[in-house]
């Protein structure tokens, strides 16, 4: 699991994560994104095109990360979820928690709401 | 590949790595069996899922346990079966989370289980002998129309999959191939291995040329293809069958742990062939096995410098690393289990046998009397204990027993009598009915702390050394022999007793003779008189009793030799089945 910040204008951060979110992938994440998602207010864009596998661990990463987002008055969004990834996100009711975008456009107009 | 049937299984132990590493060995079957990568990822999360579940709250025990994953591919289905023996889980029981309204009140408690109901087609469970079996099935995707399965194609099968071998071929060095040579069988053999994993992703052509140069063999029934020190000079692939490869001698038992298996699409030999070290285990071919030889050589200079090759080997050889990690955990762990309980034997042992006075002479400094004891013990941890003390100047305390069953609890019981007789013995000597009180104490203790029903028979008695006096109580126990001076050796005399720890009310009697001077008397317990000879024959009284008369001196200690002599003789060499514990006494008499 890789995971890459990087500032866009209008003051979002785009973090991008690349390969498996399931045990070690959120192990492997858990610092650096909790660190990047929840230290400060911001308005966060989470690229997940390149997630692979997402399992209930690496949904519990996403979702705190979001909640601690919101409890600071930031916002968190996710977007380009490859199909199976949108539907474990769905299954899960995440979709209702979050909101999912399908690119980095629809992203940025969530953001900017 | 795409095999109609295979079977492949996992076993783990329950630690965090489990995850991962039931997630690996099912991404590598599903590339291998060519499942899609749909119904990959979804027995990927549905197996993380669950194996993450029994991981955290199977079991309540720090020891080890095994979690069982197979798969079984049926040309219509898939299915996946988990097992564990740990507390019954039944995920079908469990209602739907109630979805969240908020971020806030999100809990995610049950998400993991509802995912595999979601993305399994079926799901079933039965409990049985104490474990949990979750059944999972989907259809099996299709192969001949890839539009029709869910799973979107790999972009690499799928161009292999539309490409028609035309004649004639250009190779890849320019050279022609006017017309297809093969037979049809090794043209079948040939396509199938351009899908196996090594070749994953590599262009069909790249390899073409080489493998049609390679030799296929048929192997007959468990033939050895390779074993430990021999040279091994080829990479073979499986294209039919299964070989076995076993790390011990697979003339042994064949224990279905005791091997791993190279199933048809996978290979074996690489290891050998890239560190040049002679094969390190036994590699046998089960019954239909067809393998295809690539010769170090061609292996080296023609497939490694193929990229994709060269990546896929790797992912392969990490594949197997995790598993056989998996394995010698497992193994270390059990390991660790045995020594622990084999030492905590040893120290039963020990402190058992630091209880008996095993000293020879007993008691040196009393010239009226001979006291010798020897006792062999038949497994680590018996039941057989005898005891000797002076209780005042004058008497002595004699005890013999034996505690039915083996090993720990016996070994335990047979502690607490032996603690119990010494204290017993020493209250309130001399008083009239000391010794019945002994006896019924020692019963009583038994009886009412007994959860394991365990009982033990016990001989005690008390010699009054100043006039030859014995007064004794029997238990259950053997009659002890008397060997009276000038006379032929008897049973003793001793009141009908049951034996102690069954009923605490008990009344015990008592019995009495004199011992005139050079008298003996030994104790012994049924490892003796039980011995079998090598026809099953028993040692017996009558052959004790006789071997007493035979003796030329009568002293304590030859006592002992000779009945341990005869025993030997009688039994051949072989270890006896019972502890054997003689006790003998002389009394010599005040001169």
């Amino acid at each position: 699991m890789k995971m890459d910040s990087q500032p866009l204008d209008g003051g979002i951060t785009l973090i991008t994560l690349d390969g498996r979110l399931d045990i070690e992938g959120a192990e492997a994440l858990d610092q650096p994104f909790t660190y990047a998602t929840s230290t400060h207010p911001a308005k966060i864009a989470v690229d997940l095109s390149s997630v692979s596998f997402l399992a209930s661990i690496g949904i519990r990463t996403l979702l705190s990360a979001a909640r601690g987002q919101a409890s600071r008055g930031g916002k968190l969004v996710l977007f380009g979820a490859q199909p199976m990834i949108r539907r474990v996100l769905n299954t899960a009711g995440v979709d209702q928690l979050l909101t999912l975008c399908d690119d980095l456009d629809a992203a940025r107009s969530a953001l900017a709401d | 590949m795409h095999s109609a049937h295979a079977r492949r299984s996992l076993r783990l132990i329950n630690d965090s790595g489990a995850i991962s590493a039931a997630s690996a060995w099912l991404r590598t079957l599903g590339e291998h069996f060519e499942l899609g990568s749909e119904l990959v990822f979804r027995l990927d999360l549905c197996a993380s899922e669950l194996v993450a579940n029994i991981v955290s709250y199977a079991f309540d025990d720090e020891a080890p346990h095994t979690i069982a994953l197979d798969l079984i591919l049926e040309p219509q289905s898939v299915k996946l079966i988990v097992a564990d023996d740990g507390r019954e889980f039944d995920l079908l029981a469990l209602p739907d989370p109630v979805a969240p309204v908020t971020l806030e009140e999100a809990s995610l408690g049950g998400l993991g289980v509802h995912l595999v109901r979601q993305f399994a087609d079926q799901v079933s469970y039965e409990r049985q002998d104490g474990r949990n079996r979750l059944t999972l099935a989907w259809p099996r995707p299709g192969r001949r129309d890839p539009s029709a399965s869910r799973a979107p194609v790999r972009r690499g099968i799928e161009r292999r999959r539309q490409h028609t071998v035309g004649f004639p071929l250009q190779r890849g060095n320019g050279s022609r191939i006017a017309r297809d040579a093969r037979s049809g069988t090794e043209r079948r053999a040939l396509g199938f291995i351009s899908r196996i994993g090594l070749f994953r992703d590599v262009p069909y052509a790249l390899i073409e040329g080489l493998l049609a140069h390679c030799p296929q063999r048929d192997y007959p029934d468990e033939y050895v293809v390779l074993e430990p020190g021999v040279r091994n000079d080829n990479v073979a692939l499986v294209l039919a069958g299964r070989l076995r490869v076993h790390l011990d001698s697979p003339h042994g038992n064949g224990q279905p742990g005791d091997y791993t298996s190279i199933g048809a699409g996978e290979c074996a030999g690489e290891l050998s062939i890239i560190d040049g070290e002679p094969a390190s285990a036994w590699v046998i071919a089960e019954p239909g096995t067809r393998l295809l030889l690539i010769d170090a050589h061609a292996f080296f200079s023609e497939l490694l410098p193929l990229p994709r090759v060269a990546r896929n080997l790797l992912g392969m050889m990490a594949a197997r690393m995790r598993q056989a990690n998996h394995q010698v955990i497992e193994r270390i762990r059990n390991t660790m289990l045995l020594e622990r309980l084999q030492s905590e034997m040893r120290t039963a042992e020990e402190i058992q046998l630091s209880m008996l006075p095993m000293r020879s002479p007993m008691f040196p400094e009393h010239a009226e009397i001979e006291c010798e004891a020897n006792i062999q013990q038949a497994r680590e941890v018996g039941g057989d204990f005898f005891d000797a003390f002076f209780i005042d100047a004058e008497r002595l305390f004699i005890a013999i027993g034996d505690v039915c069953g083996k090993g720990m609890p016996a070994a335990l019981l047979m502690m607490r009598t032996l603690t119990t007789l010494r204290s017993e013995a020493g209250r309130r000597q001399g008083q009239k009915g000391h010794l019945e009180r002994v006896m019924e104490r020692i019963n009583r203790k038994l009886a009412l702390n007994n959860d394991s029903l365990l009982f033990a028979s016990l001989f005690i008695g008390l010699l009054d050394t100043g006039n030859g006096n014995l007064r004794y109580a029997n238990a259950g126990h053997m009659r002890p022999a008397l060997l009276r001076q000038g006379d032929r050796a008897t049973l003793l005399k001793v009141p009908r007793n049951p034996i102690a720890g069954i009923d605490p009310s008990i009344d015990y009697a008592l019995g009495e003779t004199r011992l005139g001077a050079g008298d003996l008397l030994l104790l012994y317990t049924d490892g003796v008189t039980e011995a079998n000879s090598p026809d099953s024959e028993l040692f017996g009284d009558a052959r004790l009793l006789a071997t007493l008369d035979g003796m030329t001196e009568r002293d304590a200690a030859s006592a002992i030799c000779a009945v341990r002599n005869a025993m030997r003789k009688f039994c051949g060499n072989r270890a006896p089945a019972d502890d054997v514990t003689l006790l003998a006494v002389r009394y010599l008499g005040r001169n």
